[in-house]
């Protein structure tokens, strides 16, 4: 039963190790996906195009292939919806993957994402009735609900005179090459007046568009997957050790008989291994599902792909190897200690060397340390202080891996609301359009709506907001942590997010060239602001100017919850309080997700206390038989076990709480440095008395199953030395 | 609370927990047993311990029970210290019926009425001579005074110098003695010792054998399980056991 249990732990802790698959079985999928698809190179929004300038855009050198499309974002009712026009029968960049029913063949129908409407059903967008005759998708728009139609339809609803999305399929997708594609599909364009809308997005070689996202998660699961490896090692070294050293007797027995050392050596080497191989072979598999079932929980959710079966053949090779090499050493040293044992000794002693022999045995006999069953206690730990250590580290890995996963939880959910924190609107609307469609009769002209601007950008490289407001704006505030806010000098000033500034090098009074969809362009730092963000804040006219729509805006911020707006281009308006649920939303996707691999941490962790401590009572079964047989009742044997798992307990929390804290700093740290970005590290203390109160009941229950397991041993029969 | 308790008449009576009612008359008679058996596993792997085994005990007695291995002499032993139970028969001791106790009540029960000397001596080994003295008495029950009690049982057997030590820094002999200590500090009425002398030398063996049989003569009852016929000879009544059962019971001067 206790060898069971121990690779049942085993098996888990394995198995818990292949969450680090999870990067590798989720990016599969999607690069499968992106294949199917045919995924674009290069994604380019721009203003409305003519089908001349399409055609000139097949001509540029590096381009095999160029479609154009459009897209809009339309409310109804409900939400949102992304409205696309595409070729769909010609279409060789992202291709429609139909799941049922069919895809459109006249203007009035339409395919939806999954779960989005039923077949049958007509959706009335704007003056525009679409009839769903069939359900599928692509992996550029995957995860958001999402019409497909024809060009004509499409345009209809956004109000757009042309095509305003290309995609790029290069002769050659490095970085490089696309971005020379891009330079010259502005130039080609610019001839006309158009413009890029917002930044290009690069895909070169494989990448599909959530790649990012997917190696930030990589990097958080690695660290969980690391834990969960370090408790796996502790656990096969814990089991490995004592069950060699059970077999010592056995073994003396045989060297007594005549036996070389060297075979006994290879035969207890080969019983580890073999307990290991048994976890392998339930651990592994384990693992790969493990693995694939979080990775669907990934994709279904952001991506609203369902993978295929997947596995990662250096995690399970990696795991494998790992485990069998780490029996093979810790068992080739217990099985080397046991068989240097001085024959007399092992044949005589069942427990090992007993206490006392080392002088701080005798050191700690002559402390005062409590009443007896605490001394015993005490010194029981001190005498197997590897398995006390065994037990500790455990217990501090399942503590530091909640504290990590509540701890990011609370850090998450703050940064959000302190991203929410400097908007002061009650509403934002933003065209459905490319473009800066908007001019300043959209709005009333009151101080309760203001225009503004938001387009993608880079610094260094780096992706940011570009934001435009005017100066004196009343719709965003952050306090300034360096400098000054914008002036209203028209001079072409930035004010930047604090933690990016100062994590990119750049102070006030800097100069930064900001890549904008219209080209780069040149801006002093006047200011930073404490906002959590990533981002850069311009004049809003300056801004207009610099993307070449001088007058033209792409956002409405207002103080009333449902603006009356001027305008015919279709709109989209989010509330402060859809913002804030969407946010909700998010947390409970992440929580989900993360959650799962922390219960499995603190699941393997919880095995291997167990496992360990199951294990430290066979070997003592002597000592509390002795110790009913003098009177002691169950609740004294529980007792006598209480007190020496719950100081160990207390030291393997306050490890834990250490290293949960420490573990934290480290992967906000990580993630604020790789983003620039002010992340900020909330730790969850609310969850401390939880996390502290379970694990000690939950060594108050191994307790009092230790101590039934003692009394279900029969006394007599153990003290003579026959079990 | 044990449910066992000698009548004011001085006839044992037991509460019939498990439904038997049983009558036992009045002796003087410390120990009696009654049909005792012991059998482990079922059907076809079942193996017989003992077999109706009756034995009376008196108080004061120093009972040798020999036999050869396999003959149901430690099982008998372990029934009547109380560390193992019996599939059928009774056992009453002291008035108590020890066979229809429950674990804990019977734990309880050792911890006040039966000192426990076996071969390997099984002291804790974390815990000093003392110590070890000591948490027998704790379990007893007593409160007060507990480490005055050890220190006088230990000085008894003549370890008291040796207190402080811990098992690993004690000879076979001198654990056996620390041994006899724990389990008549409690001043039980009975002791029961599995092969008291098994893993001692003769001088040892010699030495712990006098203080069982001066035990016995300041009126503990001593059962004492045995190889050594010429110690068997020492007691006032040997117990012959063969294939589970009593083959003969003799005085000394019988054999």
């Amino acid at each position: 039963m206790r060898i069971v249990a121990s690779v049942f732990a085993l098996s888990l802790a394995i198995g818990a190790v292949g969450v680090m698959a999870i990067p590798a079985v989720a990016r599969q999928p999607l690069r499968d996906v992106a294949v199917r698809d045919g995924l674009a190179d290069l994604v380019i929004s721009t203003t409305a195009l003519d089908s001349a300038q399409v055609a000139a855009l097949a001509t540029i050198r590096g381009v095999a292939l160029v479609e154009a499309s459009t897209s809009a974002v339309v409310e109804l009712g409900d939400g949102d919806v992304t409205v696309v026009g595409m070729q769909l029968v010609d279409q060789q960049i992202d291709r429609l993957h139909v799941i049922d029913g069919r895809p459109p063949a006249t203007d009035r129908e339409a395919l939806a994402s999954p779960g989005f409407r039923a077949i049958g059903e007509t959706v009335t967008v704007g003056v525009t009735s679409l009839r769903i005759v069939g359900h599928g998708d692509t992996l550029w728009f995957g995860g958001t609900d999402t019409l497909y139609t024809t060009t004509q339809s499409a345009l209809a609803i956004s109000g757009s005179e042309g095509p305003d999305r290309i995609a790029i399929v290069a002769k050659v997708d490095t970085a490089a090459s696309l971005h020379s594609i891009a330079d010259e599909v502005r130039d080609v364009i610019g001839r006309q007046g158009d413009t890029f809308a917002s930044f290009p997005f690069f895909l070169p070689g494989e990448r599909t568009p959530i790649e990012d996202d997917i190696e930030q998660i990589s990097t958080l699961i690695g660290l969980l997957g690391m834990v969960a490896g370090i408790v796996a090692l502790v656990l096969l070294a814990s089991t490995t050790s004592t069950l060699i050293a059970e077999r010592s007797r056995e073994t003396a027995v045989m060297r007594a008989l005549g036996s070389p050392s060297r075979p006994l050596r290879r035969r207890l080497r080969r019983i580890a291994l073999g307990i290991t191989a048994t976890a392998l072979v339930i651990g592994l598999p384990l693992g790969v599902l493990i693995a694939n079932v979080i990775a669907r929980l990934v994709l279904d959710e952001f991506v609203g792909i369902t993978p295929k079966f997947g596995f990662s053949i250096v995690v399970v090779a990696g795991s494998a190897a790992g485990a069998l090499l780490g029996a093979r050493l810790v068992s080739a040293r217990a099985a080397r200690r046991v068989t240097k044992l001085p024959l007399a000794e092992a044949l005589r002693d069942r427990e090992g060397a007993p206490f006392g022999r080392r002088f701080s045995d005798r050191l700690l006999a002559r402390m005062p340390t409590g009443g007896l069953l605490s001394r015993v206690a005490l010194r029981s730990s001190a005498h197997r202080r590897t398995r006390a250590v065994a037990v500790v580290a455990q217990i501090a890995a399942g503590v530091g891996a909640l504290l990590v996963i509540t701890s990011l939880t609370t850090s998450v959910n703050g940064f959000n609301d302190a991203t929410r924190a400097p908007w002061r609107w009650a509403s934002m609307t933003t065209a459905g359009q490319n473009g800066l469609p908007f001019d300043s009769g959209v709005i009333d002209g009151t101080s309760r709506q203001e225009l503004a601007i938001r387009v993608d950008g880079q610094v260094s490289d780096l992706d940011l907001d570009i934001f435009g407001f005017s100066p004196d704006t009343t719709m965003f505030f952050s306090p300034i942590r360096d400098g000054s806010w914008l002036s209203s000098s028209g001079a072409p000033e930035a004010v930047l997010s604090a933690g990016f500034a100062s994590r990119s090098d750049i102070n006030v009074g800097d100069t930064i060239d900001v890549d904008l969809p219209s080209g780069i362009v040149r801006y002093k730092v006047v200011g930073t602001v404490d906002d959590h963000g990533r981002a850069v804040y311009l004049d809003v006219a300056v801004l207009a100017a610099d993307l070449g729509v001088p007058g033209r805006y792409n956002m409405v911020l207002s103080a009333d919850e449902t603006p009356t707006l001027r305008t015919s281009v279709p709109v989209s308006t989010q509330t402060m309080e859809q913002l804030a649920q969407q946010g909700e939303d998010d947390r409970a996707s992440f929580v989900l997700i993360f959650g799962a691999i922390a219960a499995i941490v603190a699941a393997v962790a919880a095995l291997a206390v167990v496992s360990t401590m199951s294990v430290n009572l066979y070997e003592r079964r002597h000592e509390f038989a002795a110790v009913q047989a003098i009177g002691a009742r169950r609740r004294t044997v529980r007792g006598l076990i209480a007190r020496e798992l719950f100081p160990l307990g207390l030291v393997g929390i306050g490890l834990g709480l250490g290293a949960g804290y420490l573990g934290t700093k480290g992967i906000i740290g990580s993630f604020e440095a790789s983003n620039s970005v002010d992340i900020g590290t909330v730790f969850a203390t609310s969850s401390l008395p939880a996390i502290v109160s379970g694990t000690l009941l939950g060594l108050l229950v191994l307790a009092t199953m230790a101590a039934r397991s003692a009394g279900r041993r029969p006394i007599a029969p153990t003290l003579r030395g026959s079990t | 609370m044990i449910e066992c308790m000698p009548t004011p008449h001085g006839t044992a009576v037991h509460t019939p927990s498990r439904g038997s009612t049983y009558p036992i008359p009045a002796s003087n008679a410390l120990v009696q047993v009654r049909s005792l058996t012991r059998i482990w596993g079922r059907g076809d792997s079942a193996q017989i311990g003992i077999a109706e085994v009756d034995l009376d005990m008196r108080r004061g007695e120093l009972l040798a029970i020999v036999g050869p291995s396999g003959s149901g002499k430690s099982t008998l032993g372990a029934i009547l210290a109380g560390i193992d139970s019996p599939t059928s028969g009774s056992l009453v001791v002291d008035g108590c019926r020890v066979d229809n106790l429950k674990r804990d009540q019977l734990a309880r029960w050792r911890g006040a009425n039966v000192g426990i000397v076996l071969q390997n001596f099984s002291l804790l080994p974390t815990l000093t001579a003392a110590e070890n003295v000591e948490l027998a008495l704790m379990l007893s029950g007593r409160r007060k005074n507990r480490r005055e009690a050890a220190l006088s049982a230990l000085a008894a057997v003549g370890m008291v110098e040796k207190a402080k030590r811990l098992p690993a820094q004690l000879s076979g002999g001198e654990q056996q003695r620390v041994a006899i200590a724990r389990a008549v500090v409690g001043r039980p009425a009975l002791l029961v010792a599995d092969e008291p002398t098994g893993n001692l030398d003769q001088a040892n063996g010699h030495a712990v054998f006098g203080i069982l049989t001066g035990l016995a003569s300041s009126g503990t009852t001593v059962v004492f399980i045995t190889h050594d016929l010429q110690l068997a000879a020492e007691a006032n009544r040997i117990v012959t056991m063969v294939d589970g059962r009593v083959h003969g019971i003799a005085t000394t001067a019988g054999l």
